[in-house]
């Protein structure tokens, strides 16, 4: 028998205050797989079009969310037009809202 | 009489969309598409048929004071007023229901998805005990994985990152393409028993 899991829900709870408090601030790099969407956005011409979709539901929207607007930002500043789509009835929403709210922080109708 | 002409139905329409893949006529093709227009329809359909089938439940789980009836109660009150929110001042930004989807539903939903890291961490501490010597790579390579993922993985060493990326692109992957290949081959053969008629769960357990 180990520790019960009252502990284990202490623990994670503590770590994750802890870092909240303290910002431990490890140096961020550029992964592999986020470094070939950028390059293929910026390989692409202004006539091109884009679709994301924002296959994710309002839970996930914290996590989810900033990296779509990293994307849909790359995509505008680059003239590139955007067409969303959501397989998930949440994504729909989040993703309509994400591409307006961008569209208007960009200048664009 | 009524299950048969189900029956008739579900093998005509799915030896069809078997069929068709392999036809190149353009009949057959107008036909796959018209089809899948009369999917989206009858999805559209299902949906309305569902949420009154909800609200039918839990109208009587309210009636006979179940267990839980003030769940129902909260169910029902957020259906009512999400749809009247919805057709009456519509759903873009600025409107009461997008703000209620902002400010209710999407950090409601954070906090039980965040929850789930604690319900993760006990599980895992409870799966990944090393009694033998595969859960022992088990253990490893969960390690390897989670540190590979965060900051931290890099900062201790570049070489994590790496490994984390080698772990998850070839030895999980094949389990995982494996895994699918399987769920595959199970469901062509659930459609060839519903095409044959000896699959008849769909008709309500009969």
């Amino acid at each position: 028998m180990g520790p019960s899991r009252r502990w284990i829900f202490a623990v994670v709870g503590v770590v994750a205050v802890a870092a909240m408090i303290f910002r431990p601030g490890f140096p961020l790099s550029v992964g592999k797989e986020t470094r070939h969407v950028f390059d293929l956005i910026g390989s692409l011409d202004s006539s091109s079009i884009v679709m994301i979709s924002f296959d994710h539901e309002a839970s996930s929207l914290p996590e989810v969310g900033p990296l779509g607007s990293a994307i849909v930002d790359h995509c505008f500043r680059e003239g590139i037009r955007v067409v969303g789509l959501a397989l998930f009835s949440e994504g729909t929403a989040a993703g309509y809202e994400l591409i307006n709210r961008r569209a208007r922080a960009a200048g664009k109708s | 009489m009524r299950d048969r002409l189900a029956i008739i139905t579900a093998t005509l329409a799915g030896a069809f969309m078997a069929l068709q893949y392999f036809v190149t006529l353009p009949v057959a093709n107008s036909a796959y598409r018209a089809i899948l227009s009369w999917m989206q329809i009858i999805a559209a359909f299902a949906i309305v048929v569902g949420v009154f089938g909800v609200i039918r439940l839990h109208l009587e789980r309210i009636g006979r004071k179940r267990a839980g009836w003030l769940y129902s109660v909260t169910l029902l009150a957020g259906v009512l007023v999400m749809s009247i929110l919805g057709f009456a001042g519509g759903i873009d930004r600025g409107t009461s229901f997008q703000w209620i989807f902002d400010h209710w539903q999407a950090p409601m939903q954070s906090t039980v998805f965040s929850l789930l890291a604690f319900y993760i961490a006990s599980a895992a501490y409870r799966g990944f005990r090393a009694r033998s010597g595969e859960s022992v790579i088990l253990v490893l390579a969960a390690i390897i994985v989670m540190l590979g993922r965060v900051p931290l993985g890099e900062w201790l060493s570049p070489i994590v990152p790496n490994v984390s990326d080698w772990i998850l692109n070839v030895p999980a992957l094949a389990a995982k393409r494996a895994i699918l290949i399987g769920i595959g081959l199970g469901m062509v053969a659930t459609s060839l028993k519903v095409i044959a008629g000896l699959e008849r769960t769909y008709l309500g357990g009969r």
